[in-house]
């Protein structure tokens, strides 16, 4: 199963990295916009986990490119932010789940088996 | 400050070299212009320039002789110019070049600094990695591992908590709060409020009381995090003004952080009439209605600021009791207290305060009437329709007021 993380912090991408891999997962990270969108057209991964700010392309926009790119991805957003207003956005833009930031990497395996 | 001085050191050296350009070159030329006022004849030129300098040099009137010396003066001129430029330019180029190689080399430690704390959280070589991360270059380690660290919580939070420990990070987070430059201190003293690192609480104390607004904020907002028991107990002593920007902080602080409200009826005693204004925000946020009658005594508060706050108080703590106080009290108010009165006693909503309200129509002041009428209840605004029928002011108002397709 693919999955691509999101992220500008590329040592948070690594860490996730290292936390899925061991679980059989084949993760693609991608330290911005335009790197995730180019991953997603080629990968098509089966799940993206997004941070909703990312360089070079909000994450708002990547929302609704990955709907037109790969309807069949489930999208898990995380964000410090966690205004009403903007989650309510983020699950009508298709994401499936939002994790508050920070939050445990450990169980983040539980957030992707509930989805699959 | 740091390109600052490569400014000055590049001009510096540009000038420098454009002078010694001109010495080496030019030294036997300028000397001979400007002793004979002459030109100097140009070897090895086949052009028939010579014969035009010869013929320009011949003449010796004071005009002709004052226009070679400003052509010599000019072309000096332009020459220093183009060096100068051509110096800057390179210069440049140079230190565009040098920035570039350390950004490479500086990807490349960050690079190498992420594998290695990767290398600690999930191998087993976690003593090698801890081995070579305290070689690495202090500062990089320190922002990789907060930027980590303010990302997760659970196991792995406190596992970069004690590698950041272990690498002895924190004495050097604690040299750098001791910083001569105010922004490094800044900086620093806000990693040491994430990471937990409490023996910065001293040096957060020390600059709590600043005169540079930023620092200070900084270092209260260190320090309550990192004295939670104690964390308000800085107010009593506190002199500085408080600004609305602080205000905001230290609220967000007490919300994101969770740290313990204390009883903020504690500060109105306060001499610093800042302290007095904050801690009652505070009691209008947290609804702090145990000791409410005391906020009553400082309606006669020397301080303008506290007495609008104070009224605002009661508007939100619902303190009826303070109706006669806030009636006795409106003539001598400031306008800016007024206004905050006539809110109060509209929201408070007895009946002696609406009378008092309606009395006040009787002013002709068309601001004081638009806020009564605004703030009345919707009850009362027929009641004023018929006992001013004939006041077409008022009833301009209070239709104004009325209509729904304007918001309040």
């Amino acid at each position: 199963m693919k999955i691509l993380v999101c992220d500008k912090e590329t040592l948070l991408l690594k860490l996730l990295s290292s936390e899925l891999t061991p679980h059989g997962y084949n993760v693609f990270t991608a330290d911005n916009g335009y790197r995730a969108m180019t991953l997603l057209r080629a990968e098509k991964p089966d799940i993206v986990i997004t941070n909703i700010l990312l360089p070079l392309i909000n994450g708002f926009e990547f929302l609704s490119q990955i709907r037109k790119i790969n309807r069949r991805s489930a999208v898990i957003v995380y964000s410090a932010i966690k205004s009403e207003h903007i989650i309510e956005q983020i699950f009508l833009l298709g994401a499936r789940d939002f994790i508050a930031k920070p939050f445990d990497p450990e169980k983040l395996i539980i957030r992707i088996k509930m989805l699959i | 400050m740091l390109s600052h001085k490569y400014m000055v050191i590049s001009v510096y050296i540009a000038l420098l070299s454009c002078v010694l350009t001109i010495v080496f070159f030019f030294r036997n030329n300028l000397e001979i212009i400007f002793t004979t006022g002459k030109f100097p004849l140009i070897t090895n030129l086949k052009f028939n320039l010579n014969e035009f300098i010869h013929a320009f040099n011949q003449d010796n009137t004071p005009h002709q002789v004052f226009l070679r010396y400003f052509i010599a003066l000019v072309s000096l001129f332009i020459i220093i110019c183009f060096i100068s430029i051509n110096v800057l330019f390179i210069l440049l180029i140079l230190r565009r070049l040098i920035k570039f190689d350390k950004e490479k080399k500086d990807a490349l430690k960050i690079e190498h600094i992420q594998k290695l704390i990767i290398q600690y959280l999930y191998s087993d070589k976690s003593a090698y990695a801890i081995d070579q991360l305290r070689r690495q270059q202090k500062q990089i380690v320190v922002d990789q591992l907060l930027a980590l660290y303010v990302s997760i919580v659970g196991n792995k939070a406190r596992m970069v908590r004690e590698l950041f420990f272990s690498l002895k990070l924190d004495e050097y987070v604690y040299m750098r709060c001791n910083n001569y430059y105010w922004h490094v201190r800044v900086k620093y003293m806000d990693i040491a409020s994430i990471m937990k690192i409490e023996r910065v609480k001293n040096i957060a104390q020390r600059y709590m009381h600043s005169s540079n607004s930023l620092m200070r904020t900084c270092a209260i907002k260190a320090y309550l995090n990192l004295d939670s028991e104690h964390s308000f107990d800085y107010l009593h002593r506190f002199k500085k003004y408080i600004t609305e920007w602080n205000q905001i902080n230290l609220y967000n602080l007490i919300v994101k952080q969770s740290l313990s409200v204390p009883s903020f009826y504690q500060f109105l005693s306060s001499d610093n009439p800042t302290v007095v204004c904050f801690a009652l925000k505070m009691i209008q946020l947290h609804i702090q209605t145990e000791r409410r009658r005391e906020v009553l005594q400082l309606l006669l508060h020397k301080d303008t600021a506290v007495r609008k706050e104070v009224v605002i108080t009661i508007k939100v703590l619902y303190i009826k009791e303070a109706v006669p106080l806030l009636m006795a009290n409106y003539k001598t108010e400031s306008e800016l207290v007024q206004f905050e009165i006539i809110r109060t006693l509209a929201k408070l909503d007895t009946e002696e305060s609406t009378l008092f309200l309606i009395n006040l129509l009787n002013v002709d002041d068309f601001k004081f009437r638009m806020e009564i009428i605004k703030n009345i209840s919707l009850t009362y605004r027929k009641r004023i329709l018929t006992e001013f029928e004939s006041n077409k002011e008022i009833v301009a108002i209070v239709k104004h007021v009325s209509d729904k397709r304007i918001m309040f």
